[in-house]
């Protein structure tokens, strides 16, 4: 099953984004994402527990820098 | 011992951040590097540090807390990173070295000039005037300490943090010897970059610091070098924290400020304050009516932190601190790391005694530091 997923380039900015998302009562984990193009090099993935495409808007409405939304194979 | 030299670090730590940075050591991995679930939870730890220290301080977000290894390196951080050729710094007459030597590296290098303001303990109108009669039309930054670490004279941040938002200055506070003890906000004292040791009033180890970051101010790095970020990228991070924090992060040590911020926060900054200040005012009195004493301190709540110097007439410093150490008390003597303060206080000869104590000293250890000054002053000439 493919859940959505919003990467980020620093662990610390995936962390904010998941407190952000848990004060709006979406739940998610941190991890590495094990799927990195070249170009962004490492980076963490927040894998959303529900609608993705919800999430990433409130992120980017709270600015968080990130690399983007992707749907992949739930971890 | 009695160990009244909590202005060079605080000892002993409490129970619960010994506990912290003895877990850490224990079942740590390094944070922000691997994907393991070990790497992922110190990682985690580490991020609720941030935010603890950014809600204490009321700093604008946990990615503008930047962990350093002490309150030296957050200033060379700050001072350095956020001046530029040209620019003109004001600092104030009380200044530690790690402020002084770092401006004067960069007069040196011919890429700023700097002037002292003069302090007046207990008359921050006029304090306030005097950092203001500095400002040029190239004055960049206001750096001051906010607690003299010999005197333990607080300096009004709140209205030079106001002054320097006036003339669109950053404002870089050195809060080594408050941060912990008396309240500080980034906010309401409008402070760009808020530096402070995790070692001294928050409890922590040895080795760690903080380096707090108004919205928008991003400074140069010191260091560059991996970040566990954009690593396929051969130029450092733009963005914080990680643009500051090249290499492994000291994860005991930041557990450790994590438990001391908690141990602060659960016992009370005010009481603390109080608490302290209350040890010191017998001190204070006996140095104050004693003839053979001289106390360039204040027991004022209001104008000082928990730091009492003075000298005995007749003798040098180091030999009262080394008599008072012969007698099992801890104090620093000579200059502090603090060559500004000393000239301003005309104490270069002899230097001063320092007690400085902290929220583990009890009453009966001031009453014998008293009994001890008492006997040094009746032996002084043996």
């Amino acid at each position: 099953m493919n859940n959505y997923y919003i990467k980020f380039g620093s662990v610390t900015y995936a962390q904010m984004a998941q407190e952000v998302l848990r004060r709006n009562g979406v739940r998610s984990r941190v991890g590495k994402n094990t799927n990195p193009n070249r170009r962004q090099g490492c980076n963490y993935a927040l894998f959303i527990d529900g609608d993705g495409q919800a999430a990433y808007r409130i992120i980017t409405n709270e600015n968080i820098k990130n690399l983007g939304l992707e749907r992949g194979p739930m971890r | 011992m009695i160990y009244l030299d909590n202005a060079a670090t605080t000892s002993p730590k409490p129970q619960q951040v010994i506990l912290e940075a003895n877990n850490a050591m224990l079942t740590s991995a390094n944070p922000g590097r691997s994907g393991h679930d070990m790497s992922m939870r110190a990682a985690q730890k580490v991020f609720s540090v941030r935010q603890k220290l950014a809600d204490f301080f009321e700093c604008p977000s946990p990615e503008n807390v930047v962990f350093t290894q002490n309150c030296t390196h957050s200033l060379n951080t700050a001072i350095r990173g956020m001046t530029k050729r040209g620019d003109h710094v004001i600092t104030s007459c009380l200044e530690h070295n790690s402020v002084v030597r770092v401006l004067e590296r960069l007069k040196q290098e011919g890429r700023i000039t700097y002037d002292t303001a003069t302090v007046y303990p207990k008359d921050p109108r006029k304090t306030f005037d005097s950092f203001r009669s500095l400002i040029k039309s190239n004055t960049a930054m206001i750096v001051c300490t906010h607690a003299s670490n010999v005197t333990g004279t607080l300096l009004p941040i709140e209205e030079i943090g106001r002054l320097a938002g006036l003339y669109k200055l950053k404002f870089v506070v050195d809060a080594a010897q408050s941060a912990g003890t008396v309240p500080i906000s980034m906010k309401k004292d409008g402070i760009s970059a808020l530096c402070l040791p995790g070692h001294k009033g928050l409890y922590g180890a040895m080795g760690t610091g903080t380096l707090l970051l108004a919205e928008g101010i991003v400074p140069e790095p010191l260091t560059f070098g991996g970040t566990g970020s954009e690593s396929m990228k051969i130029t450092q991070p733009d963005f914080l924290p990680d643009r500051l924090e090249s290499g492994t992060l000291n994860l005991p040590g930041i557990m450790s400020v994590g438990a001391g911020v908690d141990f602060v926060s659960e016992t009370g900054l005010e009481k603390i304050h109080e608490y302290e200040m209350n040890l010191c005012d017998d001190l204070y009195n006996y140095l104050y009516n004693s003839n053979s004493a001289e106390v360039y301190s204040d027991n004022s709540r209001k104008f000082s932190v928990p730091t009492v110097a003075f000298n005995i007439k007749g003798l040098h410093s180091e030999e009262v601190a080394r008599r008072l150490n012969d007698d099992g008390i801890c104090v620093r003597a000579g200059y502090h790391c603090s060559y500004l303060a000393h000239k301003y206080l005309g104490t270069e000869e002899t230097g001063a005694v320092r007690v400085s104590v902290g929220v583990f000293n009890r009453k009966n250890e001031i009453k014998k530091l008293i009994n001890s000054i008492n006997k040094i002053e009746k032996q002084r000439f043996i």
